[in-house]
């Protein structure tokens, strides 16, 4: 093939610009084709000489193309050619282009010397290149949804799924939050059918939507059927009647200019603008020379939905352990990278753990579904048995963790959520403060439990050291320095046998602190106060503490001494974006 | 309203033009019917606006440029049909069809001696397929064939011709 794409490129391009003609491609293959066109400039002509091509076979296997120009003052050419059903064939007037020799004959015959059409001709092809604009390749994201059914064709779109430039949404059910880049926030109520035009523009077909414009994003845009929606600065809902096209601008708050569309000029109609407590209607022209029927109507704030409702989906990075244990998907235990997931559970592999034989510490993780934390589904169980050891050391500790990284709609650079639920169901011999269990954020893989490296850290412990100030088995939080050293916080709330403890942990990498927060049995999270990051590195070095522990550790058996337990269960692993 | 002479101008600059601008709707609208509808409306606006065009300048820029304005507000009104939508592509296309003129000029030309060398059942079925009103469907009903084996029959001849258009018009050290 005539192209310098990999034949298999090629292929596909030219398979995808087909279905595009004949108007049988996907919304999905019509996103990733819009993309690859901006992207790749060989594509681009890849595009437009196909298209040609196309343009040739339609002019020149069509019948009754004669030319047919005005022969009379006032009558525009083209209501004079035959009209072939609605369409009309009057397209084809016109021949074939300096091809075909009764043109030529025509043009002479107007007087028109051969030299002066080709130079005419030279004139008009000679169009210097002008430098073609990119376009990002992601012009929003779903960031939030709440009882969301997606109906359209492809892949659905999904919490923090990326939508490009002329993706096509259709959200039959529920409300969902779209952020273009930028930052204007976009809150979609189902049904409704949407498209991402580009990064300050969005087409509403059918439904209801709110956008809220933050400050230096003015401009943002909605198109629908019957009139284009420029904001300058505010917060406005527009509904889109799916049967007539009419749409309903509301103005919440600020201001937003409303632009009715008129099918039969180019000039910009003109435009009025819409004040807070404002609402219009516009009909879309039904025929052409129409004006749009523009009316102003009673402000119904109440029928949109204009914050997403508690309880929403937000991105995150997951560990649902849905998969069981594995290492084909993200979901499993150990899994694979993915999602948002850097790598997969280190510690999977026993002789990795620290432990086996030499310790006597004899360690199961497992994937489970026998008694959910809550709800139901899977979730990670750590059985950890420590028996006598001679000689006695004065620890041992064990500790799994993932990596997470930016990505799945997560910026880790910035304030992130990590939560977690927690239950114990055994706890054996759990008395000295080196019997402890502890969920830490580190620089990397730390198979000893936390250390000056860890940025945030939570503990419980057997704590039966008379100097320790902080009550035996309550949960602590390491307060850091910024220098490696922390001092210990107590959070008032007692590990108990059975009880399911929900963890939040707020990090914020610029500031290096991080504010925790529990709850105790599905009740209210308790949120404590800000502590500081351990870690002396900064947030960049410290690859802002993305090693996500789950460790035990128990003071060393001596000869006689029973064997230590630790059930522990685990499920519901969440990395999310912090509101700022 | 134009005189005389100016519809004779008219339809002399028309006649040069309409298959390019055209060629330039079905790049923007990527649909036969959209283009054909947008094309009947750009015909008029043209006729309707010749007042406003300057002798001497570019007819073919003019007219573009009206065209484009129909296509954003084709895309705004018709916007369930149309498929490549964003405001921002659409410039791309504008611009690389510019920077692309002369090698889409040539193409045009050659796309006869290609059409020409096709087989027989090759130029029939495309004569099929591309008659007014028709779709693959219409065709693989009329053939007695199933849909799919049309689309990629017509695919084959596409792809023969793309390539022989396309090689005619290479520049010469790449040939």
């Amino acid at each position: 093939m005539s192209s310098s794409l990999p034949p298999e490129r090629f292929a596909e391009l030219c398979e995808l610009i087909q279905s595009l003609h004949d108007q049988r491609i996907t919304p999905e293959q019509r996103a990733r084709l819009e993309q690859w066109l901006y992207e790749d400039e060989e594509a681009c002509r890849v595009y437009i000489h196909y298209m040609q091509l196309y343009s040739s076979l339609h002019w020149q296997m069509s019948e009754n193309r004669d030319l047919q120009p005005p022969t009379s003052l006032g009558a525009p050419p083209a209501l004079r050619t035959p009209i072939l059903g609605f369409l009309g064939d009057v397209c084809r007037w016109g021949g074939d282009y300096l091809s075909r020799g009764p043109v030529i004959s025509f043009l002479l015959a107007l007087g028109l010397p051969a030299v002066m059409i080709l130079v005419l001709v030279l004139h008009l092809v000679r169009q210097p290149a002008m430098q073609v604009p990119t376009m990002p390749s992601t012009v929003a994201r779903v960031t939030r949804t709440y009882d969301c059914v997606w109906t359209e064709e492809g892949t659905p779109a999904r919490i923090d799924a990326d939508l490009a430039a002329g993706r096509r949404l259709h959200l039959s059910e529920g409300i969902a939050e779209l952020t273009f880049d930028d930052g204007t926030k976009v809150i979609l109520q189902g049904p409704a059918t949407f498209d991402t035009i580009g990064r300050t523009r969005g087409f509403l077909s059918s439904g209801s939507l709110v956008a809220n414009v933050p400050k230096g994003a003015e401009g943002f845009a909605i198109e629908t059927p019957s009139a284009l929606i420029v904001d300058l600065g505010t917060e406005f809902g527009v509904h889109v009647e799916e049967t007539t096209g009419t749409a309903e601008v509301h103005v919440f708050q600020g201001e937003v200019e409303l632009e009715p569309c008129r099918a039969d000029i180019d000039e910009k109609p003109a435009a009025r603008r819409l004040k807070a407590g404002n609402a219009m209607r516009v009909e879309p022209v039904a025929r052409k020379n129409a004006l749009p029927k523009i009316s102003p109507i009673a402000p119904a704030a109440g029928q949109f939905v204009r914050q997403m409702p508690a309880g929403s989906e937000r991105p995150a990075i997951v560990a649902d352990l849905s998969g069981g244990l594995g290492e084909s998907s993200v979901d499993q235990f150990g899994g694979i990278p993915g999602a948002g997931w850097a790598t997969p559970w280190a510690g999977t592999n026993s002789s990795a753990i620290q432990g086996g034989r030499s310790t006597r510490m004899y360690n199961t993780i497992e994937v489970v579904d026998t008694k959910p934390l809550r709800g139901r589904g899977n979730y990670l169980r750590f059985l950890a048995t420590q028996e006598e050891q001679i000689p006695t050391p004065k620890v041992t500790s064990a500790a799994l963790c993932r990596r997470f990284k930016s990505g799945n709609g997560i910026d880790i650079t910035k304030p992130y959520l990590v939560s977690w639920d927690l239950r114990v169901d055994e706890l054996v011999e759990f008395t000295g403060k080196y019997d402890s269990i502890s969920v830490f954020g580190d620089v990397e893989w730390r198979m000893t439990s936390t250390s000056p490296t860890s940025g945030w850290a939570i503990r419980a412990s057997g704590s039966d050291d008379p100097e320790e100030r902080i009550p035996p088995r309550h949960w602590r939080f390491f307060d850091g320095d910024g220098r490696g050293g922390y001092r210990q916080v107590d959070s008032g709330i007692k590990l108990e046998v059975g009880r399911v403890y929900s963890f939040r942990v707020q990090v914020n990498p610029q500031k290096k602190n991080w504010i925790p927060a529990i709850g105790v049995d599905g009740g209210k999270l308790k949120t404590f106060g800000t502590m500081g990051i351990r870690t002396a590195d900064s947030a960049k070095e410290a690859d802002y503490w993305s090693c996500l522990h789950f460790g035990w550790q128990f003071k060393g058996r001596q000869k006689g001494d029973p064997p230590a337990k630790i059930d522990l269960l685990v499920d519901s692993i969440r990395i999310e974006q912090a509101e700022e | 309203m134009p005189d005389d002479s100016r519809t004779t101008e008219y339809v002399r600059l028309w006649t040069l033009h309409g298959k390019s601008i055209y060629a330039y709707l079905m790049t923007l609208a990527s649909n036969a019917a959209d283009a054909d509808e947008i094309y009947q409306d750009v015909g008029m606006t043209l006729w309707e606006k010749f007042d406003q065009y300057a002798p001497g300048t570019s007819f073919q820029a003019w007219a573009r440029q009206i065209a484009l304005n129909k296509v954003r507000n084709f895309r705004r009104l018709h916007r369930h049909k149309t498929v490549l939508c964003s405001p921002e592509l659409l410039d791309v296309l504008d611009q690389r069809i510019a920077a692309e003129t002369e090698t889409l000029h040539a193409q045009q030309k050659a796309f006869v001696d290609c059409l020409e060398k096709l087989p027989a059942r090759h130029k029939e079925l495309l004569e099929r397929r591309y008659r007014p009103g028709a779709t693959a469907g219409s065709v693989a009903r009329e053939i007695g064939r199933k849909v799919n084996a049309v689309h990629q029959a017509l695919s084959r001849i596409h792809n023969a011709l793309f390539d022989c258009v396309r090689k005619a018009t290479l520049p010469e050290s790449a040939s």
